[in-house]
């Protein structure tokens, strides 16, 4: 692949990283279904590191990003004092778009980078040659059990993020535009704001798979000293950033 | 009867040194070879070579039969699993007790497997160690787990690379362990060190690589002094 350079090799990376994630979830399926103990057990190893610790950061961040969105609204409604499509259309914005696009630039600064330094480890460490040398698959093994947790997560940091935008914006709501708690979660909470956060959350989803997919590709890549581990984490992360945008917008455009 | 593992005609130019120029090498079942050099000669390279790790530049290498350049990936590593390899400076994975890697290699979890796990553990003096990760262990720990881990699978043949390297004082108790194994249960063995006394008491037939190429050495150049 380094021999490439420009859309061809950005076509190959974009194939590697489909290509190891296929595998990655083939691999795991098969581990899971031949009740391999292992696989159970590196997965809540994963599950801590891809869904709960994320939390700390992701809550207080999407809390922050309501704040800021609630501010924007609540200045609006002060000058039109038109509550019912403001208000509306921050819930829809909020839990389709914003929320998404936060947790996604999360999962990829964590997981694009955690698995992008975690393969170079492993072979610097040469535990990829020796899975290959015990007969075991190093897709399966390295990867799955993160593609589990990186599935599993998006849901949970879509809802709960949503939850704590959704929470945060209804303070400035409440402070500059004298919007009330009910009044706002009767919007943030509707029928419709529900179906922003399914849309969220499928979006969330497809950026996950992107932040896996550029973090396994890039971490892939022959690694031969330790500062090689960092200057590959830098890439995964840059990628994974301009993989999620271009995803996103192209989502937005065409949805 | 065919060869368990076949060199023949390899050869390997890596960064513009030749490491291995038209190597031929057989090992049957119950073969001990070694195969001398020094640092850097390209010990490891035959060891990823010997396991279809690597693609010599020409020549095949077959293991068990099947020439690993041309199998496909999964048939490759069914063939790596029915050999037990020792890599030099250790692949343990990190992140597994001792314990997960070994049942990592014989990928069963039923209670024999358990019961040979404990056993190898034991001859090893691993057993208080089994729980502990990988890379909390010390360097010697490490090179008794991985040659542990090599022979838990009941291999037919034995890829070892420097395997002693880094045990200092229980050097000679897993030399007796390794030769317990291997000797009297008629694996084969393909030793690459730079140690001339440990591949003259290990193996039948020892070679020396220099400048890519083979050359058999007297069995009188590579049996310990008795004197020294």
């Amino acid at each position: 692949m380094d021999a490439l350079k420009g859309g061809p090799k950005l076509i190959a990376a974009i194939g590697a990283g489909a290509w190891l994630t296929v595998r990655a979830a083939t691999g795991m399926g098969r581990r899971i279904i031949a009740g391999d103990a292992l696989a159970q057990r590196q997965l809540a190893d994963g599950l801590p590191l891809h869904v709960w610790r994320p939390l700390r950061t992701l809550l207080p961040l999407a809390a922050l990003a309501g704040i800021i969105a609630g501010i924007g609204a609540a200045r609006l409604l002060a000058l039109y004092n038109a509550q019912i499509p403001v208000l509306g259309a921050l819930a829809e914005i909020l839990l389709r778009d914003i929320v998404p696009l936060l947790v996604g630039l999360f999962a990829c600064g964590s997981v694009s980078v955690a698995l992008s330094s975690r393969l170079g480890a492993m072979a610097l460490n040469r535990e990829i040659d020796a899975l290959e040398a015990l007969g075991r698959d190093p897709v399966a093994h390295a990867l799955g059990p993160a593609l589990a947790a990186v599935l599993l997560s998006a849901p949970i940091h879509m809802l709960l993020g949503g939850i704590a935008a959704v929470i945060g914006c209804g303070v400035p709501l409440a402070l500059i535009a004298n919007v009330g708690w009910p009044l706002w979660s009767g919007f943030a909470f509707s029928h419709d704001a529900a179906g922003a956060m399914l849309t969220g959350m499928a979006k969330l989803l497809v950026y996950a798979l992107i932040a896996f997919g550029v973090g396994s590709a890039v971490g892939a890549k022959p690694v031969r000293s330790p500062a090689d581990i960092g200057r590959r984490a830098t890439t995964a992360f840059t990628a994974g950033l301009l993989g999620i945008f271009s995803a996103a917008a192209l989502w937005t455009a065409l949805l | 009867m065919s060869a368990l593992l076949a060199f023949e005609g390899v050869s390997l130019v890596l960064g513009g040194t030749r490491l291995l120029d038209q190597v031929d090498l057989a090992i049957e079942a119950s073969d001990r070879v070694a195969i001398l050099a020094d640092s850097g000669a390209g010990k490891s390279w035959l060891l990823r070579l010997a396991i279809g790790l690597a693609r010599p530049g020409s020549g095949t290498v077959r293991l068990m039969g099947t020439a690993m350049e041309d199998a496909a990936p999964d048939t490759r590593r069914l063939l790596r699993a029915r050999c037990g390899v020792a890599m030099q400076g250790g692949s343990l994975l990190g992140d597994l007790s001792v314990e997960e890697n070994m049942r990592l290699a014989i990928g069963s979890s039923d209670r024999r497997a358990g019961r040979r796990i404990d056993r190898l553990l034991l001859d090893y003096g691993l057993e208080q160690s089994a729980a502990t990760r990988a890379d909390a262990l010390s360097i010697g720990e490490r090179r008794r787990a991985e040659l542990a881990r090599a022979f838990v699978r009941d291999p037919e043949l034995l890829v070892l690379d420097e395997p002693f390297e880094g045990a200092f004082a229980r050097a000679d108790m897993l030399e007796a362990q390794v030769r317990r194994r291997i000797v009297p249960q008629g694996r084969a063995l393909l030793l690459l060190t730079q140690d001339r006394a440990l591949a003259g008491q290990l193996c039948e037939r020892v070679y020396r690589l220099e400048r890519g190429r083979l050359i058999q050495q007297d069995a009188a150049v590579t049996v310990p002094d008795a004197t020294s």
